[in-house]
């Protein structure tokens, strides 16, 4: 291929240009079709199972939005409001729970004072409490908010699987449209390292969503047996929280443990939470993530608790979301670069 | 119409048909069940080259396999012309079993239809399915050891390589 002339570079760049600033003038909007043509990503090896049967695409996509249509009705219908209960009633119980909680520590804090004087004098408990209670208070009431506000109602139930649908039926057509406009020369290049990079990328982004599905619906089926108050809380808490290996199980257990205490104030509660959320443990271990997660990227701990909080630090709650994704993109794309040579087997050619 | 007809019209791709009927007339896609060909379906990009363009050079890492759809190459190496490929033949073959450089140089001798299959996407369907895994690796194993046979004067010397 012959090389850019200056003129074709000049408007190269300024085509770029203009889209670039055509996107940051529209930005607001641009979620939902960012979200959705990640939707088609990751749903597109679906699309090519079912099709490999000989349907055809829309058929194929039609296949898929009814079943995703059943579990999503049977959430929307049956979690849903039960999510949107509990949040209303863990508002309107925060200040119980923070002054029953207090209750057990005040005991603590007369035994303390009593044996260090200079603990009272500086008002250490007095402060620390009144700070807590302030966060607690303001950071419950926020939380339905922090989730409407990322995501309207409309753009959740609308846009996204109406925006999805076209990606996933138009995408094999757009893909074809880019492979035919890559010179010849580079197709074997530029391909393969796409391929290589959503070979491990893609595999570990659709095996965290599976790994999370499974354990937030199995901690929420075994929360609600055991009549365990926000279950359905608990138990998305547990699903999003066990990307973190190691860490993430606890927060589960933690929290289910407090809540059980509370309400049945009797330490066996503490062991069935404990067992259920072993067995769930045990099961996604041996179960689930031999098969989901296969040859992807593994964080290690580590990288996954940094990389969250400089998330936080940087975009806040949304930072945390994308955190993992992000750090999961930097490490295949160095797992790519540096990625040792396949071990050629060496074999005098001596032909029996 | 029949409803049968109606029915096969309305849920099912026609150009899935065409495309399984040409997978059968490639020998490393031989024994291989309807089902299977669709799964290898959806691993195979397909591009246009125009007559007389290089799709590879000797020496250049390989990465993908080549079927030859419509059109034909010519395989060269060392600046001499070693055979011609036409439609259901494939090149490239070493490339999904290794990333080892290319030993011949293709171009298209007219304008082609070329399928690409890329080592990545071959080793996940391998992975995915690997009864289909099985018998692409034992169909290009079978062409390789066909290909060493053919080699001449085998039988007066062994080869050696190193």
């Amino acid at each position: 291929m012959r090389d850019l002339t200056a003129r074709e570079i000049f408007i190269i760049a300024v085509v770029i240009g203009v889209t670039g600033w055509f996107l940051y003038l529209v930005r607001d909007i641009l979620l939902p079709f960012v979200l959705s043509a990640f939707f088609t990503y990751l749903l597109s090896p679906l699309i090519f199972r079912i099709e490999s049967f000989g349907l055809k695409k829309i058929i194929s996509v039609v296949i898929l939005y009814l079943c995703f249509f059943v579990v999503f009705a049977g959430i929307l219908v049956y979690l849903v409001p039960k999510a949107i209960n509990e949040l209303a009633v863990l508002r309107n119980n925060a200040p119980r729970y923070f002054s029953e909680t207090k209750g057990l520590l005040s005991d603590f804090q007369f035994k303390i004072e009593d044996r260090y004087p200079f603990v009272k004098e500086k008002q250490i408990f007095d402060t620390a409490s009144k700070k807590v209670e302030e966060l607690f208070e303001s950071e419950v009431a926020r939380i339905p908010g922090y989730v409407l506000g990322i995501f309207s109602l409309f753009s959740i139930i609308v846009l996204i699987p109406v925006l999805t649908f076209f990606m996933l039926l138009g995408s094999a057509e757009l893909f074809q449209k880019m492979m035919e406009a890559i010179p010849p020369r580079y197709v074997e290049t530029t391909l393969s390292l796409f391929y290589e990079a959503d070979s491990v990328l893609g595999r570990y982004i659709r095996g965290q969503m599976v790994e999370t599905s499974f354990v937030g619906v199995l901690s929420i089926v075994g929360l609600l047996a055991l009549g365990i108050d926000y279950a359905v809380l608990i138990g998305a808490a547990a699903g999003i929280a066990n990307m973190i290996p190691y860490v993430g199980p606890f927060v589960g257990f933690i929290l289910a443990a407090f809540v059980g205490l509370l309400e049945y104030k009797t330490a066996m509660i503490v062991i069935k939470v404990a067992v259920l959320f072993s067995v769930i443990q045990f099961l996604d271990n041996n179960l689930i993530q031999p098969i989901v997660i296969g040859r992807g990227v593994n964080l290690s701990p580590l990288t996954i608790v940094f990389s969250l909080l400089a998330g936080a630090q940087i975009f806040g709650i949304l930072g945390m979301i994308i955190a993992v994704p992000v750090a999961g993109i930097i490490k295949t794309v160095l797992t790519i670069i540096f990625k040792p040579r396949a071990k050629k087997i060496e074999e005098k050619a001596v032909i029996i | 119409m029949d409803l049968r007809d109606l029915f096969t019209k309305i849920f099912f791709d026609r150009e899935y048909k065409e495309k399984i009927t040409f997978f059968r007339t490639v020998s490393l896609f031989s024994g291989l069940s309807d089902r299977a060909l669709g799964n290898v379906l959806g691993i195979v990009h397909s591009k246009i080259y125009p007559a007389g363009e290089t799709v590879f050079k000797a020496g250049q890492e390989g990465k993908a396999l080549y079927i030859v759809k419509t059109g034909e190459v010519k395989v060269s190496r060392d600046g001499k012309e070693v055979c011609r490929l036409g439609s259901g033949e494939f090149f490239g073959e070493m490339a999904l079993l290794e990333e080892i450089p290319r030993t011949a140089t293709v171009v298209t001798s007219k304008e082609s239809q070329l399928l690409l299959i890329y080592k990545v996407r071959f080793d996940e369907l391998a992975e995915d399915t690997p009864r289909t895994g099985v018998m692409l690796l034992r169909n290009l194993a079978s062409i390789l050891s066909a290909r060493i046979r053919d080699l001449k004067d085998l039988d007066t010397k062994p080869l050696q390589t190193k």
